[in-house]
């Protein structure tokens, strides 16, 4: 059931600017991750996406969290019950 | 706040008992502040209760008031003020190498170009809609994830 998930998540590393992709749950739980992001990421990133959409009290404006550093951009997207987390260098 | 009942008659067959105060009313302050007139009360029973309750706020007031303006400003030699200093860093000195050391935890520091980082363009939009993109192919992937009910959970207990 989860080769669906397994392969977007295949798919979105096949660009080459993405270097690392995290998938979480609501409580941080890890659903799927590639690349730079992982496990102990998943908490942090969870948090952050639930964080700032507390920023707007329009539901159905969902923030996208970016964290901008030299070494690329961490972009933050929540959908629905999961998290998504992608790892973007500068290409 | 209003008043509930006032009245400008002071009736005789009044019980003693009902108008007295339930709390005695303070002593008023012998010394009065600077600049401030104050009036003694004459005859209590001619004021109302709102003069006696302003009169006691007052000198309440007037009692816990300090004056910063009229105390003696502190003159110091500079030798006297050397002195001290020296004496309450070495006793800080001698105090701080006894406790023990607790080291502040610092924040990880995210880079060490924070104007380069700053200054650089920002996250194109183009990136936050394929991440969002990414997130709503993500959450329909999952959604497939779901209990397939093969059999019962509950089955009869059956003893052949």
């Amino acid at each position: 059931m989860e080769s669906t998930l397994e392969q977007h998540l295949d798919d979105t590393m096949k660009n080459p600017a993405v270097v690392g992709v995290l998938c979480t749950d609501q409580q941080g739980h890890n659903l799927g991750c590639r690349g730079s992001l992982s496990d102990e990421h998943g908490g942090v990133v969870s948090v952050l996406a639930k964080q700032a959409a507390a920023l707007t009290r329009d539901p159905t404006d969902t923030p996208t969290v970016c964290l901008e550093s030299e070494s690329g951009n961490i972009l933050v997207r929540s959908h629905g019950t999961i998290t998504v987390a992608v790892h973007k260098i500068a290409s | 706040m209003g008043c509930c009942y006032s009245s400008e008659n002071e009736t005789p067959s009044q019980d003693p008992d009902e108008i007295k105060p339930l709390i005695p009313h303070p002593n008023p302050v012998s010394k009065p502040p600077n600049g401030t007139d104050w009036t003694t009360p004459s005859v209590p029973s001619a004021r109302t209760d709102e003069q006696a309750l302003l009169t006691s706020i007052l000198t309440k007031t007037a009692q816990n008031i300090i004056d910063v303006s009229a105390a003696d400003s502190v003159m110091m030699e500079q030798h006297e003020y050397m002195d001290k200093a020296r004496q309450y860093s070495t006793k800080l000195a001698v105090l701080s190498s006894s406790l023990p050391q607790k080291k502040p935890l610092a924040l990880p520091s995210l880079t060490s170009q924070p104007h380069q980082v700053l200054a650089s363009d920002l996250v194109p939009y183009s990136d936050v809609q394929q991440v969002s993109k990414i997130a709503a192919y993500a959450y329909s992937a999952i959604s497939q994830i779901k209990v397939d009910a093969k059999e019962d959970l509950v089955v009869q207990f059956a003893i052949p």
